[in-house]
């Protein structure tokens, strides 16, 4: 499984460096980075709902506050989701 | 001619074009607002109750709210300095030239969602009270 990911991430995935808020140290990883817009409070406005998908171990303790650089952008995570069996999960963003 | 209702909501529009919000002003959009569109304040006639006084005049009371769209980490407190500044601009003339008896502030509602940065709609409402002759609902009385 951890091949698969691994080769998955290799082929469609960019480069994202993981910084804890709590000043540990960064890691860097692959991630596929989703920006689809969407409705928010009942239609009256739209939101560019920023999406990093990853290995679940890459950045194991990712957390709300968090920051991820993708291809140059700073995103604070919001939240983090795990995905069925947990070795995927998605950090939802918002651009800083 | 438009009706009293009408002109109520041009000048609402008017006052609050010509205040210093910094919000763009749209009535009645139905249309989502992208984050390049905000902060924003929507107009939006919200309903009227009638009442009947003597035999020909009617009494309405005109409820229009004003969405407040603001983007960030505490959106309700981006949509204060706009609502001050637009509850300023239209209760400085409470007839809005004329056109109606009275208007009152009758409440705010807040709403938030998760989103790129925090959306909000801070909302408040403003009750119109204005009369008009059964015969016509563009005349005043």
């Amino acid at each position: 499984m951890d091949e698969d990911l691994a080769g998955f991430f290799a082929d469609f995935g960019v480069s994202a460096t993981w910084a804890p808020a709590g000043g540990g140290s960064p890691a860097t990883a692959s991630v596929m980075l989703d920006m689809p817009d969407q409705d928010v409070l009942a239609g009256k406005q739209l939101s560019t709902e920023y999406a990093a998908m990853f290995a679940s171990a890459s950045f194991a303790g990712i957390k709300h506050g968090d920051t991820l650089t993708i291809n140059g952008t700073t995103y604070a995570v919001r939240t983090v989701v795990k995905l069925d069996d947990g070795a995927l999960s998605t950090a939802h963003l918002s651009k800083v | 001619m438009a009706s009293i209702r009408e002109q109520i909501l041009q000048a609402i529009e008017s006052r609050l074009r010509a205040a210093s919000t910094g919000a763009a002003v749209f009535r009645s959009r139905a249309a989502a607002l992208s984050s390049g569109e905000l902060p924003s304040i929507t107009i939006l006639p919200q309903d009227e109750d009638d009442t009947t006084l003597g035999q020909s005049i009617t009494r309405h009371e005109f409820v229009v709210q004003l969405d407040v769209n603001t983007r960030g980490d505490i959106p309700d407190q981006l949509a204060d300095p706009i609502i001050v500044a637009a509850h300023e601009a239209i209760m400085r003339d409470t007839t809005l030239g004329g056109l109606c008896s009275r208007i009152e502030p009758v409440g705010t509602k807040w709403a938030l969602d998760d989103a790129d940065n925090t959306a909000g709609t801070t909302t408040p409402a403003f009750r119109i009270t204005y009369l008009s002759p059964w015969s016509s609902p563009a005349r005043r009385a």
